[in-house]
C-alpha cells in the first residue's frame, strides 16, 4: 500500500470531514483542557465504584461479570487520566484472566461466580479495539513502546479475524462484532456500534495495521446509509439484498446503538447523519429532570425505554450540543458514581469527547 | 485442562512478550501464536453460541437503572421560599409554634397556566388534636384551601387545585394561618407543646411540566428550590474568569441574596466536570468564556435552573449592565424604624398594628430604632401610654407582661375593668433598659386554661387587642456612646469582609463568598461612610485582634468553640491553674491554713472584683460556660467600626450566615464586647462591665446633669473613692490647717 493511499485511508471520507468541521467551541475560547488536573475527582469516583484492586472492571447488573469491552474502556480512561497504576492493573488483570485465545484477542466474558469464569472463548471486537486503542495511547503517554508491540498483535488480529466483506456493498469491509457466529453463508451480522472510526484510525497509524483504517472509512459510510431513514439500530446484517435489520434480532435503536453518535462525535464527525438523527430524537423527548429515551423504534421514533440514569443524559447532551452549531455549554449532569457500571463509562466517554472535540460542550 | 493451561502461560507469554521490541514480537510465534485458519475458540455450534451469546446479543435489560417504559415528565414543584430570615436554617421545615401562627412566603412561577395545584406537606408534633387543628393557605390574599393538621409520623403533602387566574407570573405571595390546639391540655403550659412544620421541599406550586421553565422566573424558581432543599447555588467555571474574578462573583451572588431575601443561601465552586453530591443541584450561575457579553437562563440536563454567563475574558462585569438589573428586587431586609426621642411616639409609627390575641399564650414583638449616641444610666424613666382591652371573665392569673429588652417592666392583670376599652394606661420604666440602636418592645399574653386539664375550647373571638394608637416616650439622651459592635455590626456590608493571608484555615473560598453575599441588604443606611469591617480570623490568628487593654486567651476561645476543652489548659505552674490541684500539691498538716489562706485570698478578689472590675478573668469565665459555633470580638474601643469573627470547626458557614441576617434587624443580635453565636442559633453577648461612656458633644448647661450623671452611673465606686480620696486629702490639709496654726511658736 503506498504513501498516498494510506493517508487516505487514515483521513476521514472528504465528504464527512468537511460536514464534521463545525465545532466553533463556545466561540473558540474553551480548548481541550488536561483531565487529569480538571476532571480528577471523577475518574477516583469511577474507580472507586467499577474497578476492583486487582485490575477487573465490574459491571454490577451482569452478574459482576467483567467484559474486554470493560477492560478496554477501562484502560482507556486510566490512559486519559494519567493514571500508570491503574492502567497496569487493568492490562495485567486482563492478560491474565481473558488472554486466552492465544492469537491475542481477548475472551469477551469473565463471570467470577462460575467454576470455569471464562466458557466462551469468542472474542468482543470493540473489546480488543478499545484494549489496543488505549495500549497505543498510553505508548505515547507513559512513552513505553512496549505496550505498542501488545497493540500490534491486537491490531493484527483484529483484521485477521474480525474485518470481513461487506455483502452488500462491493469492496467495503465490515467490522463483525466477534471472530465466531457472526459470518453465515448468505449475510454478515454486525453491531454498528462497534465501530470506532477515531479508535480504528489511531490503531491504524500507530500500528501501521492499515486495514483498520480502511475500515474506518468504511464504516463511517455504512453507518451514514444506515442513518438515512432514522436512529442507527443495534444489530445489522448485510446481505446480498443490502444492509436490513438482522434476523432474530429487535429491530430497535437502544443500549447499543446509543454509542454510535458517541464515537462519531469522538471522532470529530460532529455533523454526520447517524449524529444529526440522535440529535432529533434527543431534541424531541429530552426534559430536564426526565428520563431520557434508551430504546427507540428507528421507524418511526417513538420511545421504548428511558432512563434516568446521568450517563444517558450525558450522552444526549454530548449529541446535542456537539451536533448544534455555535452551541456553548451541554446540559451534561455532574458525574453519578451510583449508577451502574454502563451508563456511568458511558458519560465519562462523553466527557472525554466533548473535551477532545467539542470543549464548548462543558455542562453548564 | 486446556484453559487452566493457558490461564497459567498468558502472564508467562506477556512478560515474555512485552520484555522484546516490536520485530522480535512479530516473529516469537512459539510464544503467543499468529492468527492461523481456525479459530481459537474453536468452533461452536448455532445453540451454543446463542446460549452462550445470550447477554451479550441482548443487552437491552442490562445495561441501566431505572429503565421505564415510556418517559413521563414528572411534575416540577416550585417550592415556598420564607421572605423573613429565621437565623436557624433547620433543614428544609420551617416551623409553626404556639397556637395560633401566620407566614409569608415567596413563590415563584414561571408560567401560571402550568400550575395545578398548591402542595402543602405538614408534620405535626403528636399534642396536636387533629378535630381541630387546620391551616388555611391564600395565594395573592385569594383562599385556596384548608387542610387538617393530621400527620404526625412524617410529612404528608395535600394539593389544592390552583387556576391560574389566582397566579402572577413571577413572584406571588403565599400566606399560611395555623391554628392548632393540644389534645389534652389548654393554658400557656400545653400552647408550648404546640408545634408543626411545613416541609419546604415538598411544599410549593405544581407545575404540569418542565416545558417553558426558563428565565428569569425559572431560575428564581430554582433558587427557592436550592434553599428548601439545603444544597446551596453552585457557582461553575469562575475560575476563568481571571482578574476580575472577585468582581464578577460577588456581584451575582449579591444581587442573588438580594433578590430572595429571607435566610442566606450558601453559595459553592464547582468545577465544569464534577461529581454529583448527595444533595440535587436546584440553581447554579455557570461562567463561559465567550466572544460577546451575554445573559441566558436554560434549565440543565440534571433539572436545576441555569443562569449562563458568557463574558468576555479580561472584562469587568459593567461590560453586561443587565448582569446588575435582571433579578428584582424581592424583598427588602429593612431596619426598624428610628424613633423620636421625649415626645410620645405612637406605636403605630414604627410598625405595630392593632393586633388581637386568640391564645393561651402569645408573645407580641415590636422593634424601633433609637440614635447610636443614645445612652441614659441614671434613673430617668421612660414611659408607654397603652391603650388596650380584654373579654371578661378570663380565667384567674390571666395576665400580660410587658418587656423591653428582654427585661419584664410590668406585670397587668387580666381582671377588673374588662370589656372596657383602657386607654393611655402609663407603664413607666427604667429608661437603663433601652439601648443605642435597635430595642424590642414585647407584649407576653398569659391565660390559664379553664379548666387545664381539658382541650381548649374553639376560640373563634380575640380575649385581648392592643391598639397602635399606645405611644411611648423615652427622655433625654446626651450624645454619648458606649462601646459596643453593634453599631459596625448594622452597618456591614459586602464590602466590609476582610481576609488576611491566614484566614483560609477557617474560611474558604466558598465562605468568603456565601457571607459576603449575605451581607447584600439590611444593612444602615449610612453604612457606605460607617466603613465598618469584619474581619475573618482564623483561631492561630487571634494575636492580630487588637484587644484594647482587655485579656483574652486562645485557650478561652477554644474552650467556648470546641466540647469539652477545659478553659485551664495552661500548665500546673502558670496563674490561672487550678486551685484544687494546688492544695493537692501541699502537705496535710498545712491544710486548714492554706484553705483559711485561699479563703481570704477568693475573699479579697471578690471584693476587688467588685470595687473594680476586672473584665478579663470575667470574659475568659463567661467564654467558658459558652457553646459556641462563632465569637464575634470588639474589644478595642478605638475601633468602633472593627469586628473580628472566629469560627468553631466544622460550623456550619449558612448557619453563621442566617444568624448575622437576622440579628441584623433584631435586637437579640450580637452586643457588647464579644458576642457568641450558640448551637442553637442564638447570640450571647458579653458586655465589659468598666467600658466608659464617651461623650460625643459639648458639655452645656443643658446637658451638664445628664453627662455627669451617666459617668457616675457607668462606674459609681470609681467616683465614690474619688471623692472619698479628695475628702480624706481635704481633710489631711484641713487637720494640718488646724495643727500648723496653733502650733507655739517659739
Amino acid at each position: 500500500m503506498n504513501r498516498r493511499l494510506f493517508l487516505t485511508l487514515l483521513g476521514v471520507s472528504p465528504v464527512l470531514a468537511a460536514a464534521g468541521a463545525g465545532g466553533a467551541g463556545a466561540q473558540g475560547l474553551l480548548t481541550t483542557a488536561d483531565l487529569a488536573q480538571t476532571a480528577m475527582p471523577l475518574w477516583e469516583a469511577w474507580k472507586s465504584a467499577y474497578l476492583r484492586p486487582e485490575g477487573r472492571v465490574v459491571d454490577g447488573l451482569q452478574r459482576s461479570a467483567s467484559h474486554s469491552e470493560g477492560q478496554g474502556y477501562g484502560a482507556v480512561l486510566a490512559t486519559e487520566f494519567g493514571d500508570l497504576a491503574a492502567l497496569t492493573r487493568i492490562l495485567d488483570w486482563t492478560e491474565t484472566n481473558l488472554s486466552l485465545r492465544g492469537d491475542g484477542l481477548l475472551a469477551w466474558r469473565y463471570l467470577p461466580d462460575e467454576a470455569n469464569p471464562v466458557p466462551d472463548l469468542n472474542n468482543a471486537s470493540d473489546g480488543d479495539l478499545f484494549f489496543a486503542w488505549a495500549l497505543v495511547r498510553a505508548a505515547a503517554r507513559f512513552n513505553e513502546r512496549r505496550y505498542l508491540a501488545r497493540a500490534q498483535i491486537t491490531a493484527q488480529a483484529l483484521v485477521t479475524r474480525c474485518i470481513v466483506p461487506n455483502l452488500a456493498t462491493a469492496g467495503e469491509m465490515i467490522l463483525i462484532p466477534g471472530a465466531q457466529g457472526f459470518v453465515h453463508a448468505d449475510r454478515v451480522v454486525f453491531n454498528p456500534s462497534y465501530f470506532m472510526p477515531r479508535a480504528m484510525r489511531e490503531v491504524a497509524t500507530a500500528t501501521g495495521v492499515v486495514e483498520l483504517a480502511q475500515a474506518a472509512g468504511h464504516a463511517e459510510q455504512i453507518l451514514a446509509r444506515l442513518a438515512q431513514t432514522g436512529p442507527v439500530p443495534d444489530w445489522v446484517q448485510a446481505s446480498a439484498s443490502g444492509l436490513g435489520a438482522a434476523e432474530g434480532f429487535a429491530a430497535t435503536s437502544g443500549y447499543e446503538a446509543m454509542r454510535v453518535p458517541l464515537y462519531l462525535v469522538w471522532s470529530g464527525l460532529q455533523r454526520h447523519p447517524a449524529v444529526t438523527q440522535m440529535m432529533q430524537v434527543y431534541d424531541r423527548n429530552v426534559l430536564p429532570g426526565a428520563p431520557v429515551p434508551t430504546r427507540i423504534d428507528p421507524a418511526t421514533g417513538a420511545v421504548l425505554e428511558a432512563s434516568n440514569d446521568a450517563g444517558y443524559r450525558a450522552l444526549a447532551a454530548l449529541v446535542s450540543c456537539a451536533g448544534t452549531a455555535g452551541q456553548a455549554g451541554s446540559d451534561m449532569p455532574a458525574f453519578d458514581p451510583n449508577q451502574p457500571y454502563y451508563p456511568a463509562t458511558l458519560q465519562m466517554f462523553a466527557m472525554l469527547a466533548a473535551n477532545q472535540v467539542s470543549p464548548e460542550c462543558v455542562p453548564i | 485442562m486446556t484453559v487452566v493451561f493457558r490461564h497459567l502461560m498468558a502472564p508467562l507469554a506477556l512478560a515474555a512478550l512485552l520484555a522484546q521490541g516490536l520485530p522480535a514480537l512479530a516473529q516469537s510465534s512459539a510464544i503467543i501464536p499468529l492468527p492461523g485458519a481456525g479459530d481459537p475458540a474453536g468452533a461452536l455450534s448455532p445453540v451454543d453460541f446463542d446460549r452462550l451469546n445470550a447477554d451479550r446479543l441482548d443487552a437491552e435489560r442490562h445495561r441501566g437503572n431505572f429503565v421505564e417504559e415510556i418517559a413521563e415528565a414528572p411534575a416540577i414543584l416550585s417550592p415556598l421560599r420564607p421572605i423573613e430570615a429565621r437565623g436557624r436554617p433547620a433543614g428544609s421545615a420551617i416551623r409553626f409554634d404556639g397556637e395560633r401562627r401566620v407566614l409569608q412566603f415567596a413563590l415563584f412561577v414561571p408560567q401560571p397556566d402550568q400550575v395545578r395545584a398548591l402542595r402543602i406537606a405538614t408534620l405535626s408534633s403528636i399534642n396536636v388534636l387533629p378535630e381541630r387543628s387546620r391551616y388555611r393557605a391564600y395565594v395573592n390574599d385569594t383562599f385556596v384551601g384548608e387542610g387538617r393538621l393530621e400527620n404526625f409520623t412524617g410529612p404528608v403533602a395535600v394539593d389544592f387545585p390552583l387556576g391560574p387566574a389566582t397566579l402572577l407570573r413571577g413572584q406571588n405571595n403565599v400566606r399560611i394561618e395555623l391554628v392548632q390546639y393540644h389534645r389534652i391540655y389548654c393554658g400557656p403550659e400545653a400552647s408550648f407543646a404546640l408545634w408543626s412544620d411545613i416541609d419546604l421541599a415538598l411544599s410549593g406550586a405544581v407545575l404540569a411540566s418542565a416545558e417553558g421553565l426558563t428565565g428569569t422566573d425559572g431560575f428564581m424558581m430554582g433558587l427557592a428550590g436550592a434553599a428548601a432543599i439545603g444544597s446551596g447555588i453552585e457557582i461553575r467555571g469562575a475560575e476563568g474568569l481571571g482578574d476580575y474574578r472577585d468582581e464578577w462573583v460577588s456581584q451575582i451572588t449579591q444581587r442573588i441574596s438580594s433578590a430572595l431575601g429571607g435566610d442566606p443561601i450558601p453559595f459553592r465552586f464547582t468545577d465544569y466536570w464534577s461529581v454529583q453530591g448527595t444533595a440535587r443541584s436546584a440553581s447554579r450561575v455557570t461562567f463561559l468564556p465567550s466572544t460577546v457579553n451575554r445573559l441566558s437562563f436554560r434549565a440543565s440536563g440534571d433539572g436545576a435552573q441555569v443562569m449562563v454567563v458568557e463574558f468576555i475574558p479580561g472584562q469587568r462585569p459593567q461590560a453586561l449592565p443587565e448582569f446588575e438589573t435582571l433579578l428584582p428586587r424581592v424583598s427588602a431586609r429593612a431596619q426598624p424604624t428610628l424613633i423620636a426621642t421625649q415626645e410620645p411616639v405612637p406605636l403605630a409609627d414604627f410598625g405595630f398594628e392593632t393586633t388581637e390575641v386568640y391564645d393561651r399564650y402569645a408573645r407580641i414583638e415590636q422593634r424601633f430604632r433609637l440614635p447610636d449616641d443614645y445612652i441614659v444610666l441614671t434613673n430617668d424613666k421612660a414611659e408607654i401610654k397603652l391603650d388596650y382591652i380584654y373579654v371578661p371573665e378570663l380565667p384567674l392569673g390571666s395576665m400580660m407582661l410587658v418587656h423591653i429588652n428582654g427585661t419584664n417592666i410590668r406585670l397587668l392583670p387580666l381582671t377588673g375593668e374588662a370589656g372596657e376599652l383602657i386607654e393611655q394606661f402609663p407603664v413607666r420604666f427604667e429608661a437603663r433598659h433601652l439601648r443605642a440602636g435597635i430595642n424590642t418592645l414585647a407584649f407576653e399574653v398569659m391565660v390559664p386554661g379553664a379548666p387545664a386539664d381539658m382541650p381548649c375550647p374553639t376560640a373563634e373571638a380575640p380575649v385581648l387587642a392592643i391598639g397602635q394608637s399606645s405611644t411611648i416616650q423615652v427622655p433625654y439622651s446626651p450624645s454619648m456612646y458606649l462601646p459596643d459592635m453593634h453599631i459596625a455590626f448594622a452597618g456591614l456590608t459586602p464590602q466590609s469582609v476582610v481576609v488576611n493571608e491566614m484566614s483560609d484555615r477557617a474560611f474558604d473560598q466558598n465562605d468568603v463568598v456565601t457571607l459576603r453575599a449575605a451581607l447584600s441588604g439590611g444593612e444602615r443606611s449610612d453604612a457606605a461612610t460607617l466603613g465598618a469591617r469584619l474581619h475573618l480570623l482564623a483561631i492561630d490568628d487571634l494575636g492580630s485582634i487588637p484587644t484594647g487593654g482587655y485579656q483574652i486567651s486562645r485557650a478561652a476561645i477554644e474552650a467556648a468553640m470546641l466540647d469539652d476543652t477545659p478553659l485551664a489548659a495552661a500548665p500546673l505552674d502558670a496563674p490561672s491553674g487550678h486551685a484544687l490541684l494546688r492544695v493537692q500539691e501541699r502537705g496535710e498538716s498545712t491544710a486548714v491554713l492554706a484553705r483559711g489562706w485561699d479563703w481570704l485570698k477568693s475573699g479579697f478578689a471578690t471584693a476587688l472584683q467588685w470595687l473594680q472590675p476586672r473584665s478579663g478573668a470575667l470574659l475568659e469565665t463567661w467564654l467558658a460556660e459558652q457553646d459556641a459555633q462563632a465569637v464575634l470580638l470588639q474589644l478595642d474601643p478605638a475601633r468602633p467600626t472593627q469586628v473580628w469573627l472566629v469560627r468553631a470547626p466544622g460550623s456550619d458557614i449558612s448557619a453563621l450566615a442566617s444568624a448575622i441576617v437576622a440579628a441584623r434587624t433584631t435586637a437579640e443580635g450580637p452586643r457588647g464586647q464579644v458576642a457568641v453565636l450558640d448551637r442553637q442559633g442564638r447570640w450571647q453577648s458579653w458586655t465589659a462591665p468598666d467600658r466608659q461612656p464617651v461623650l460625643l458633644e459639648p458639655v452645656t448647661l443643658g446637658n451638664i446633669r445628664h453627662v455627669v450623671g451617666n459617668f457616675v452611673s457607668a462606674m459609681p465606686i470609681r467616683y465614690v473613692v474619688g471623692l472619698f480620696f479628695l475628702a480624706l486629702v481635704s481633710a489631711l490639709f484641713a487637720l494640718r490647717l488646724v495643727i500648723a496654726t496653733r502650733e507655739h511658736r517659739a
